[in-house]
C-alpha cells in the first residue's frame, strides 16, 4: 500500500508547472506520477478516470481566478459577504460529494488565501475577514474528511514577496513562485506521512539543560533555571512542547545522568514543571552511560531503536549514542534551532487522550507486572495471576481509528498489512470480510483495544498485536478465537524486518496454511 | 525521433503543460526571456521556430547589454 508509486491528482484552475512535478519526483521519488486536473473540467470521463486511479488528491482554488470581482462587488456594497460565503460552501459542498463518490483517496484541501491583495498599500492593514470567514466555514464542512490546510501560513512561512511569480501568473496562470510550490508540495508530502503513521514514536529526554537550566546535581534544586520568566522561560516553553506531543501520542522516556530520587523529586514538587509523572513512560535515571540506557528504554517499551529520538545538550552525548546506535535519531538541544529537527515526527491531529493516557499507565505499571513475575517461578502460574481479562468482538466504526492506528505502528507483532482509516471503513463493508477487535485488562491496569483480526473468506487478512500487551500468551488466544470460527487455509504476510516471531506463532496455529508472501 | 527541424511538435505529443515545461527549461538554459506575444503554441511548435526565437532573444540581450 505505502510502497506502491503514488498517483496524485491536483485539481485546480490554476497551473503549477513546470514547478509541481519537479518537487513531487524530489519528496516522493522518481516514480510518482502527477495528474494535473483542470477544475472546470473534472467532471470529463478522462479525468474521472484518473481521479479514480488517484491515492492522493490535492485540490487548491485559487479564489482570485474562481471571484476576480468579488472585492468591489463587496466595496460597492451590490453583493454582501453572506451571499458570496454561502455561494462557495455551496460550490465547495458539490466539488466534495463529486470527489467522495468517485474515490477513496486522501484528500488534501487548500484553504483560500487573501495575501495577493495590493491594497494594504492603500488601506494599511484593517483586519478584513471575508476569506477567513469562507475558510472557517469551509474548514467545519470538511472537518474529519480531508486535509485541510492553512495556505496563508504556508506563504507566511515563505514570505509574501517570495511567494509569487507575476510572469508565471500573466503568461500561462501560475501565479505561484518556484519557493512557494516546493513549500506546498512538502506540505502535501508531510500529510501523506501523517496518514501513513509513518513516523517516530518515542521521545528520550536529557534533564539538565534541556528540562531546566542548569545542573540538579551540581547547581542543587534552588538554582535551577525553570519558570515564566527570564533563563528558565524556554526550557519551560520547550516542556510545554514535548507536552503538546505527548498529546499527540509521543511516548515520553527520561535518561539523565543522577540520582532518580532528586529527578523523581524535581517532577513531583518541582512548581514550574509542565511535564509531570504520569506523561513518563520510563525513566532511566543513573550514572550508567546513555546508549545502554537508550536501549534499555526500547526493551523496557519494547519499541524498536529506529523509533526512538534522543535530545540532549551535550555534543558528546549526543555522539556516543550515534556512534554506538546509529538507528536512534539524535538531536541536540539549541533553543532557538532544534524545532525544526523534530519533522521526524509526524502526528496526526486527532488523537484520542483516553487511548493515550490508557498506553501511558499500562508502561508505568509494567514495573508492578514485572515484580509481580518475580513471585511465581512458572509462566503459566504468572499468567493466571495477572487476571488477564479478553474482551472479543466484531469491530464498531468507532473502533475504525484506533486500528488503523495499531496496524501502521506495530512492527513486530502484525502480518505486516497496515491500513488507513479510510481502507478500514472500505473493507468492513465487504460481505465477505470480518473484522475482530481485541481488547485486554489485567490486574494492573486496563490496556483497551490492543489487537486485531481481520478475515477474508478462508484468508487471515490481517493480524495486529500491540508490543504493550505481549508477555500474556494473548496472540494465541487471538488465533485459537479465529480459528474456532473460520476456516483458514491462507495467511497473508508481509515482511517489516521485525514480524519473524509472530510469523513462526501463525505457522505454528496454522500448519498447513498457505503463505501469501507480499514482497 | 524528429526527423526534421519544421515537424510539428505538438503532432508529437507536446501539450501545453510539455510546452510551459520546454519554455521555462529553455529560458533557464539560456538565459534569455522570450517575449510573451510568442508565448503560444503555435508559434512556437517546431524546433526551426524554436531556434530562430532563442537566438532573436540572446541577440535582444546582448544589444541591451551594450546599450547599458
Amino acid at each position: 500500500m505505502s510502497d506502491l508509486p503514488q498517483k496524485i491528482a491536483v485539481v485546480s484552475n490554476i497551473i503549477f508547472e513546470p514547478h509541481f512535478v519537479l518537487m513531487a519526483k524530489r519528496y516522493f521519488g522518481n516514480d510518482v506520477i502527477v495528474y494535473p486536473i483542470p477544475y472546470c473540467e473534472y467532471t470529463d470521463v478522462e479525468y474521472q478516470y484518473q481521479l479514480t486511479e488517484s491515492d492522493m488528491i490535492v485540490l487548491w482554488l485559487d479564489f482570485e481566478c474562481l471571484f476576480p470581482n468579488f472585492y468591489n462587488a463587496f466595496f460597492s456594497q451590490t453583493k454582501n459577504a453572506k451571499m458570496v460565503i454561502e455561494e462557495v460552501n455551496g460550490l465547495f459542498k458539490r466539488v466534495y460529494s463529486d470527489l467522495a463518490i468517485t474515490t477513496n483517496a486522501h484528500i488534501v484541501w487548500f484553504s483560500f488565501e487573501d495575501y495577493f491583495i495590493k491594497l494594504p498599500t492603500v488601506l494599511g492593514y484593517n483586519y478584513n475577514a471575508l476569506i477567513d470567514k469562507i475558510n472557517v466555514d469551509l474548514s467545519d464542512i470538511l472537518k474529519d474528511k480531508v486535509n485541510f490546510i492553512d495556505l496563508k501560513r504556508i506563504i507566511a512561512e515563505v514570505g509574501i514577496t517570495n511567494a509569487y511569480d507575476p510572469k508565471g501568473k500573466y503568461r500561462w496562470n501560475a501565479p505561484y513562485s518556484k519557493e512557494m510550490i516546493e513549500a506546498a508540495v512538502k506540505e502535501v508530502h508531510k500529510q501523506y506521512l501523517i496518514e501513513k503513521g509513518l513516523t517516530k514514536k518515542c521521545l528520550v529526554l536529557d534533564c539538565d539543560n534541556v528540562l531546566w537550566g542548569g545542573i540538579l546535581s551540581e547547581d542543587g534544586v534552588e538554582n535551577l533555571k525553570l519558570g515564566s520568566s527570564g533563563f528558565g522561560r524556554a526550557y519551560q516553553d520547550f516542556q510545554r512542547f514535548v507536552l503538546s506531543l505527548y498529546y499527540h501520542g509521543v511516548i515520553l522516556a527520561i535518561c539523565s545522568k543522577n540520582d532518580i530520587s532528586d529527578v523523581m523529586m524535581i517532577f513531583h514538587e518541582h512548581g514550574e514543571m509542565i511535564l509531570k509523572e504520569e506523561h513518563i513512560a520510563c525513566f532511566q535515571v543513573n550514572w550508567g552511560n546513555k546508549p545502554d540506557n537508550i536501549k534499555r528504554i526500547a526493551e523496557t517499551l519494547n519499541i524498536g531503536l529506529d523509533s526512538m529520538v534522543f535530545v540532549d545538550d551535550s555534543p558528546i552525548e549526543i555522539e556516543s549514542v550515534k556512534a554506538m546506535l546509529p538507528e536512534v535519531t539524535t538531536i541536540l538541544y539549541d533553543r532557538d534551532t532544534m524545532y525544526e529537527q523534530f519533522s521526524c515526527f509526524n502526528l496526526k491531529s486527532n488523537t484520542s487522550v483516553a487511548d493515550i493516557e490508557k498506553r501511558n499507565e499500562t508502561y508505568r505499571t509494567n514495573q508492578s507486572r514485572e515484580a509481580l513475575k518475580t513471585q511465581y517461578d512458572s509462566y503459566t502460574d504468572y499468567i493466571n495471576a495477572l487476571e488477564v481479562k479478553i474482551d472479543i468482538h466484531e469491530a464498531a466504526p468507532i473502533e475504525f481509528g484506533r486500528i488503523s492506528e495499531l496496524t501502521q505502528r506495530t512492527n513486530k507483532c502484525t502480518n505486516g498489512i497496515r491500513y488507513t482509516v479510510a481502507e478500514i471503513k472500505e473493507r468492513a463493508d465487504l460481505e465477505d470480510v470480518t473484522l475482530y477487535s481485541f481488547s485486554v485488562s489485567d490486574r494492573f491496569s486496563d490496556l483497551g483495544l490492543v489487537g486485531v483480526i481481520e478475515i477474508e473468506n478462508d484468508t487471515l487478512t490481517l493480524f495486529s498485536l500491540s508490543c504493550r500487551a505481549l508477555g500474556r500468551e494473548i496472540e494465541i488466544k487471538m488465533l485459537d478465537f479465529v480459528a474456532g470460527k473460520h476456516e483458514i487455509t491462507k495467511i497473508d504476510f508481509k515482511s517489516t524486518g521485525k514480524n519473524e516471531d509472530i510469523k513462526a506463532v501463525l505457522l505454528n496455529t496454522f500448519p498447513f496454511c498457505d503463505f501469501h508472501r507480499e514482497e | 525521433m524528429l526527423e526534421q527541424t519544421n515537424e510539428d511538435l505538438s503532432q508529437l505529443g507536446m501539450d501545453s503543460i510539455t510546452f510551459i515545461h520546454i519554455v521555462v527549461a529553455l529560458e533557464e538554459a539560456f538565459n534569455i526571456e522570450m517575449p510573451d506575444e510568442l508565448l503560444l503554441v503555435t508559434e512556437m511548435n517546431t524546433v526551426e521556430k524554436i531556434t530562430n526565437i532563442i537566438s532573436s532573444a540572446i541577440i535582444n540581450a546582448e544589444l541591451i547589454d551594450v546599450q547599458e
